[in-house]
C-alpha cells in the first residue's frame, strides 16, 4: 500500500493494486475460477461506476474486501449459479494450485465456515492485522483473535484428518 | 513451511491479464457510454453497493413481493394484452404477449403504450441511485411498510404512478375497450409456467400514499415477467446479463399490472430489443423502464438445425474468446479426476476442432457415454453470459447456454479427438 493516499487515484492503479486481494477472495468463496473471474470484474466495475471516496488507502481496501464478500456470497447463493454449475461440480479442486499441498490447504480453507474463512483469508494471504480485520468485518478485536483461532484449528483438524497436512 | 505455502499460494492467486485486459476493456466501454450518470458516493463501508450489482435481489424488491404476497399468496398470470410488433419478431400475427407472474389474483393487463396524462415523475426525478429508487422511496416504502403491518387500509392506487383502477383517465379505459388484440390469458396451453414463484417475504413495498414511490421498478422484476410469448413461442428469462451488450431496439410496450384485491395500479414503460448479431429467434431482451439491467429472455423451442446455426444464431462466431484453462478427464493419461490444464490457443483449437458447421444435433446421452472429456468455458459473448463447453472423445461437443438451453452436437469423433489430443499434450 502506498504511502500517499489518492483519492481519485485511476482505476488502473486501483486494480493493479488489488488484483490479487480481490480475486484471491472471491476463489475462496466461489471455489472456481470462472466465477472468480466475474466476481473481479464485477467488483471493479462497481468501483468504477460508484466512485467511491474514501479516508485513506486501508479504508478503500476495506471497501473493496467487502464488496467483494458481498458478491461472493451473493453468487455462491445464487440459485441459478447452482443449477448451472454443474460443469464446475465435476471440477473437485476447482482452481489448481502448483503443489499438492496448496491444493489441500485451499480445499481445507473453502470449506470452514465463512466466518472463519474469511477472518483467515485476510490474515494469511492478505497479511492484515487483526485490528484492520476488525475493522475491515465490523468485529471486536477479541472477536476476530477467537475466530482467528479457531479457523486455525479446524483447518489443522481437517488436514490432519485428509492425511494431506505437510506442515509442521 | 506454512507461511511458505501462503506465500506461494498468494503469489498463485491473481487474475490471468486476459481476465484483467477484459475488465479495462469494459471500463473503457462504460466510460464511454456515461453520460451525465451521477452516481451517489458512498464513503462508508454501510454503503458497500450489493443491490446495485444484482437490483433483481434488492430488498426493496423482496420487499415488494412480500406485499403481493400477502395480498394473495399464490400467484399466477392473467395476460389480457396482445401486442402488435412493430418488425422483425412475427411476420404473421406479428404478436406479442407477456406474460406476467404476479401473485394470486393479480390480474396483469398489458396493453400498447397508453398515454398517461397523470405521469408524475420522469426517471431522473425517481432514480438518484443505482437501483433506479430514490432515498425518499426508501423511507416512504419503509413508513408504508409500518403501517401495513399495522393493519392500516391504505390509499395506494391513487398516488401510484398511474392511477387506480378506479381512477383510469378516460383515454385509458377507451384505449382498454378500443384494443383489437386483447386477447384472454391462454392459462391452458400449458406455457404459463409459473417460474420463480415470489415465495420471500420480509418486507413490504413502497407506500401508495407517497407521491415519490416508483412502483413501477418494484412491481417489475424478471421473476415477475416470467414469459414472453411471440408469435407462438415462449421466451423464458433466465437470468440477466452480466456485462453490457449491445441491443437494438424492436418494440416498445407498456406493461400495466392490477391488482384486484387492492386499488394498485402501475404501468410501466419496457422496451423488447434484438441483441447485436443475435437471432431473435433464439434470445430477445427486454428492457424495463427504471430496472437497471437488461432481463434475457431465450426462446424454450429454439432448436438449431445444426451447430454452424447455432453459431450464427447465438454469434458466437463474432467476438468470443475463452478462459485458457481446461478441465480435462482423461482415462487414458492416468488423470483420477478432472484435471486443470492451461491453453494458451484454446480459441484456435475450437475453431479448427469443434466449430464444425454441418455437426449434426445428438442426445445428451452420447455425450455423457463416453469416457473422456474436455470442459472450458467461454468469457465473453454477444449476450453477456458465459457459455459451458464440453466435449468428449465419442466425437460429440455440449454446449450450454445459461439458463436451461444445452445443446448436444456430434462434431466426429475424429475433430473431438484432435481435439483432446492438443490439450493433453498442450
Amino acid at each position: 500500500m502506498g504511502d500517499t493516499f489518492v483519492q481519485n487515484e485511476s482505476i488502473e492503479i486501483v486494480i493493479q493494486r488489488y488484483k490479487a486481494t480481490v480475486y484471491s477472495i472471491a476463489l475462496s468463496y466461489t471455489q472456481n475460477q470462472a466465477d472468480a473471474d466475474d466476481i473481479f470484474q464485477e467488483v471493479f466495475i462497481v468501483y468504477f461506476k460508484n466512485k467511491p471516496e474514501f479516508n485513506d488507502e486501508e479504508h478503500r481496501k476495506a471497501w473493496l474486501i467487502r464488496t467483494t464478500i458481498n458478491c461472493s456470497l451473493h453468487v455462491v447463493n445464487n440459485s441459478f449459479r447452482k443449477r448451472s454449475v454443474s460443469m464446475d461440480e465435476m471440477d473437485e479442486g476447482s482452481f489448481q494450485f502448483e503443489s499438492k499441498e496448496e491444493n489441500s490447504v485451499h480445499i481445507a480453507l473453502r470449506s470452514l465456515p465463512e466466518k472463519y474463512k474469511i477472518v483467515l483469508q485476510l490474515f494469511y494471504f492478505e497479511d492484515m492485522s487483526i485490528d484492520t480485520i476488525a475493522k475491515t468485518l465490523k468485529l471486536s478485536k477479541s472477536n476476530v483473535k477467537v475466530q482467528l483461532m479457531r479457523g486455525r484449528e479446524m483447518m489443522k483438524k481437517k488436514l490432519r484428518e485428509e492425511g494431506e497436512y505437510y506442515g509442521r | 513451511m506454512v507461511d511458505e505455502i501462503f506465500r506461494s499460494m498468494k503469489r498463485q492467486m491473481v487474475p490471468s491479464d486476459q481476465v484483467v485486459n477484459d475488465l479495462l476493456n469494459k471500463i473503457a466501454i462504460l466510460e464511454a457510454q456515461s453520460t451525465d450518470n451521477s452516481s451517489s458516493n458512498s464513503n462508508t463501508l454501510d454503503n458497500v453497493p450489493t443491490k446495485e450489482i444484482y437490483p433483481k435481489k434488492s430488498k426493496s424488491f423482496t420487499k415488494t413481493i412480500k406485499l403481493y404476497g400477502t395480498i394473495a399468496v399464490a400467484g399466477f398470470v392473467v395476460v389480457t394484452g396482445t401486442f402488435a410488433l412493430l418488425g422483425g419478431l412475427s411476420s404473421d400475427d406479428k404478436s406479442l404477449e407477456v406474460f406476467n407472474q404476479v401473485v394470486n389474483n393479480n390480474n396483469v393487463v398489458i396493453q400498447e403504450e397508453i398515454p398517461k396524462p397523470d405521469e408524475p415523475k420522469s426517471n431522473s426525478d425517481k432514480k438518484d441511485d443505482k437501483s433506479g429508487k430514490s432515498k425518499e422511496d426508501k423511507k416512504a416504502a419503509s413508513k408504508h411498510n409500518s403501517k401495513k403491518k399495522d393493519g392500516k387500509k391504505s390509499t395506494e392506487g391513487d398516488k401510484t404512478p398511474s392511477a387506480s383502477k378506479d381512477k383510469k383517465s378516460p383515454s385509458e379505459n377507451e384505449e382498454n375497450d378500443n384494443k383489437p388484440k386483447s386477447t384472454p390469458p391462454k392459462e391452458d396451453d400449458g406455457k404459463i409456467t409459473p417460474v420463480n414463484t415470489p415465495n420471500n417475504s420480509k418486507v413490504t413495498p413502497g407506500i401508495s400514499g407517497e407521491n415519490n414511490i416508483s412502483w413501477n421498478r418494484e412491481i417489475l422484476a424478471d421473476e415477475h415477467i416470467s414469459n414472453l410469448r411471440i408469435s407462438g413461442n415462449n421466451y423464458v428469462v433466465p437470468t440477466v446479463a452480466d456485462t453490457p451488450i449491445t441491443t437494438s431496439k424492436v418494440k416498445s410496450i407498456s406493461l400495466k399490472l392490477d391488482e384486484t384485491s387492492t386499488t394498485n395500479r402501475a404501468t410501466v414503460e419496457a422496451t423488447v430489443e434484438k441483441v447485436k448479431n443475435v437471432s431473435q429467434d433464439f434470445m430477445v431482451v427486454l428492457s424495463v423502464d427504471g430496472f437497471t439491467e437488461k432481463l434475457l429472455y431465450i426462446n424454450e423451442n429454439y432448436t438449431p438445425s445444426n451447430l454452424g446455426q447455432l453459431i450464427s444464431d447465438t454469434g458466437l462466431g463474432n467476438a468470443f474468446t475463452y478462459h485458457n484453462r481446461v478441465m480435462v478427464e482423461n482415462s487414458k493419461t492416468g488423470y483420477p479426476a478432472y484435471k486443470q490444464v492451461r491453453v494458451t490457443n484454446l480459441a484456435a483449437l475450437v475453431k479448427e476442432h469443434i466449430l464444425v458447421n454441418d455437426a449434426s444435433p445428438a442426445s445428451y446421452d452420447s455425450y455423457v457415454s463416453a469416457s473422456d472429456f474436455a470442459l472450458f468455458k467461454s468469457t465473453n459473448n454477444p449476450f453477456g453470459k458465459k457459455i459451458d463447453f464440453g466435449v468428449c472423445n465419442k466425437g460429440y461437443v455440449l454446449i450450454k447456454i445459461p439458463g436451461t438451453k444445452t445443446f448436444t452436437f456430434n462434431i466426429g469423433a475424429e475433430n473431438a479427438k484432435a481435439f483432446l489430443g492438443a490439450l493433453t499434450n498442450n
